[in-house]
């Protein structure tokens, strides 16, 4: 679960802090509006400069953003590394209205309609491997994306965007298409089932043997 | 620096009626005609929007057909961007401008007047699509191709939404590059740029975006136009990236322009119910300059996902701007803090405007980050994130703006009592509908679906969100009557209801046709208005102690200097 690891590292930052300011700039407004309004019968203030508070607060700012964005650099960039030689390879393609997965040198295609629930196709991940994503279209952007993942990214007709991943538990997630393709977008939903190596093996037997006895 | 421009004085006198209206030279009457179209729009588009969340309240609904749907967002996101947000932006800037800077007209208003034909016409061809057999344009507001093309959108719908977008963003680009010459060669004595009002300075920062980023959008309308006759150039990835990189040199700054005229009219209207002058005026001006030019280099943070860009940069250039942003929040608040706080609905405004905007701030800076873009990027969670900003942020802004322009412009008072109505509906409305958007995003919901299942977990937060919507539908009727009761029977506002500090409160309201009946005076800060009054005081407290010649002179020069060492 490379991405959902970078997704918590960054998340657990970037709230807490968002959560702080947020409540200093409420505790300010609060106070200030208490304090200082008009009934209390005193003068406004004549002073428009805070010649030292004001470069201070500058420079404050910029430490923060600076930090702030190694900081996010450092992550994207461990995640952009990617996990090494790929295990296994499979190309996912986006088309109006549904997906397909076809794993590298197989004959094994997985395919549905995505008009109902029942007819959703899967994609079948081994646990503990790492598994090459290439993924394009056949037609208009689309957008896989597996909320558990933590992770989305576009697939185009005529270019190829590939991804690393890595399923370290067994499940059954959904996946969506997050990109406006269209009238039936919303109905673009695939199920992303992991399984323990020996189990992806034996599925992926039985797949090609079904291929072979169909052809 | 000049006064007037010798021309004016022959300018014919003003057409009467109907006539006087739509053949207009005057810059107020074309900003009001800009102003309540652009009013009448976001009526129109925010009615769609109540549509859509009554579909989504509960899974399975269908109360709009997929493909209507489709037209719905479409028009919403769109026509709210390009015709209802955008437009109110600069209409401020077309009225206020000039009588801030103290000229009593705008540069070039009869190609103004022809910008706002470009609008109407744009707009009218824009919704007009929904009069086609294949109804309107349905390819979302960034109309990404291949989508876009004419193999996957066949109506004329598309077509008139592309043609529509370009005469409503070239007549944007003009009203642009009118203001922002406006304010370069039409400044009254006295008015140096370290002189001008923040909201006049925030429309240079909104002039400079538009003028530099307007044409891009003129770009990615011509080649949405080339891949609708030549569907073939979509097999090229390069020109489907390119138009993405295109649209987004647009989308990004068009989202400041729709942001800094509220965030400049939040600045007078502080300065105004504090009773004080703008705190921290210069860091403010470097901000809105530092803010326009970073908003031209961080249109790739849309585009993350796309695997075509390099993160890193727009990822570190976003961040950066918490840096602006942060020096306008100081501003804002230190202005409050040593105030006399007085509340009246353009304030209240002003002051929800703190926490909701930093919500949509907060919520961006995530959105940098790809890490967590690659989970939330294209789901509620972007779709809360923005109308954190452009709602809870730019229309607070607006109303705020709205508010206390309104006497101005017509010369009388919005109703007090309705207005804190309107406002106190707004703010539940506005949390209610939109904080529960963060989480439908965040457990998967993407944006643009008609529908979702009973399923997926999303049935509470959707509930909640619609029951927010028709908060925020009550508040509009709310204003509405608002407007209908004070512009018959409202109270009469006179020249400076809200003792105000700049030079559009030194004439009557609403101004003559060339603004000032008399010359404005002399400009000695930003806040010439509080100069006069401080002086006053000062020559009224020093005749008592027989002094008076002497100390009436002083205060000017000590200003002077103070405004020279700006």
């Amino acid at each position: 679960m490379n991405f959902r690891h970078d997704f918590n590292e960054v998340f657990g930052v970037e709230v807490p802090i968002a959560i702080a300011v947020m409540v200093i700039i409420c505790a300010i407004v609060a106070f200030t509006v208490i304090r200082y309004r008009a009934g209390r019968g005193h003068e406004p203030s004549k002073v428009a400069k805070h010649p030292v508070a004001e470069p201070l607060y500058v420079v404050a700012l910029v430490i923060i953003a600076l930090g702030l964005s190694i900081f996010v650099a450092h992550v994207n960039g461990q995640e952009r590394s990617g996990l090494g030689k790929p295990q296994l390879s499979v190309k996912v393609v986006g088309f109006q209205w549904c997906w397909s997965f076809h794993y590298k040198h197989t004959p094994v295609t997985v395919t549905g309609t995505c008009l109902t629930k029942s007819q959703d196709p899967t994609l079948m991940l081994p646990v503990g491997k790492n598994v090459r994503i290439n993924l394009t279209s056949n037609d208009v952007v689309h957008e896989f994306w597996v909320p558990y993942f933590r992770f989305k990214i576009e697939a185009f007709p005529h270019h190829t965007n590939s991804f690393d991943v890595k399923v370290t538990h067994p499940g059954n997630w959904v996946g969506r298409c997050s990109v406006f393709c269209g009238v039936f977008h919303y109905r673009m939903d695939f199920r992303v089932k992991a399984v323990s190596a020996q189990a992806f093996d034996s599925w992926l037997h039985t797949q090609r043997a079904a291929v072979r006895s169909a052809a | 620096m000049t006064t007037v421009p010798a021309s004016v004085s022959t300018l014919p006198l003003p057409r009467q009626g109907i006539a006087g209206w739509l053949l207009t030279t005057d810059h107020k009457r074309i900003a009001l005609l800009i102003l309540s179209t652009a009013l009448v729009f976001f009526f129109v588009f925010g009615a769609m929007a109540l549509t859509m969340r009554s579909q989504l309240a509960l899974p399975g609904m269908s109360i709009l057909s997929p493909h209507v749907y489709s037209e719905f967002f479409t028009m919403h996101g769109s026509g709210m961007i390009f015709l209802a947000i955008t437009p109110f932006a600069l209409g401020l800037g077309i009225y206020l401008v000039p009588l801030q800077i103290g000229s009593p007209t705008i540069a070039a208003p009869r190609l103004l007047l022809f910008c706002f034909y470009l609008y109407l016409f744009g707009a009218l061809g824009m919704v007009s699509g929904f009069l086609t057999s294949h109804g309107a344009a349905d390819a979302g507001w960034f109309a990404y191709v291949p989508l876009s093309g004419s193999e996957y959108s066949p109506g004329k719908g598309m077509d008139l939404w592309i043609a529509g977008t370009f005469l409503a963003g070239l007549g944007q680009l003009i009203i642009g590059g009118s203001i922002l010459w406006t304010v370069m060669r039409l400044r009254t004595k006295g008015m140096s740029l370290m002189r001008m009002p923040l909201f006049t300075w925030s429309m240079v920062g909104t002039t400079l975006m538009v003028i530099a980023s307007f044409p891009a959008l003129l770009a990615a309308m011509s080649m949405l136009a080339v891949a609708r006759f030549q569907p073939g150039v979509t097999a090229s990835n390069t020109f489907n990236i390119a138009y993405q990189d295109v649209f987004w040199f647009y989308g990004h700054p068009v989202v400041y322009v729709m942001f800094f005229p509220f965030v400049g009219a939040i600045l007078d209207v502080v300065a105004t119910f504090s009773g004080r002058r703008n705190s921290g005026y210069k860091w403010t001006v470097i901000a809105l300059l530092a803010f326009s030019t970073g908003s031209m280099a961080v249109w790739g943070h849309h585009m993350f996902t796309t695997g075509q860009i390099p993160n890193d940069y727009f990822s570190v250039v976003s961040i950066f701007l918490i840096v602006p942003a942060g020096l306008e929040y100081f501003s804002i608040i230190s202005t409050l803090v040593g105030g006399r706080l007085v509340y009246k609905t353009p304030l209240l405004f002003a002051i929800a405007f703190l926490p909701q905007f930093f919500i949509g701030g907060a919520t961006g800076v995530m959105l940098a980050s790809p890490t967590l873009d690659y989970m939330l990027h294209d789901s509620y969670f972007v779709v809360a994130h923005f109308h954190y900003t452009l709602f809870g942020g730019s229309v607070f802004g607006f109303f705020a703006g709205f508010y206390y322009w309104f006497p101005k412009a017509t010369g009388r008072l919005l109703d007090e009592r309705l207005g804190k109505t309107h406002f106190w509906l707004m703010v539940i409305g506005t949390n209610v509908t939109f904080i529960p958007m963060f989480f439908s995003g965040f457990f998967g919901m993407p944006r643009r679906v008609e529908t979702y299942p009973p399923t997926a977990g999303l049935t509470t937060t959707n509930f909640i969100s619609s029951i927010g919507a028709g908060i925020l539908g009550i508040s509009m009727i709310v204003l509405a009557l608002n407007i209908a009761k004070s512009l018959r029977h409202g109270e009469r506002a006179g020249a400076n209801p809200w003792s105000a500090f700049t030079l559009e409160w030194a004439t009557s309201s609403p101004p003559p046709p060339l603004n000032f009946s008399s010359p404005p005076p002399y400009v000695t800060s930003p806040a010439p208005l509080l100069d006069l009054r401080e002086r006053a005081q000062l020559a009224a407290v020093e005749s008592a102690g027989g002094r008076a010649q002497e100390m009436v002179l002083a205060p000017t020069r000590a200003g002077e200097e103070e405004d020279n060492g700006e």
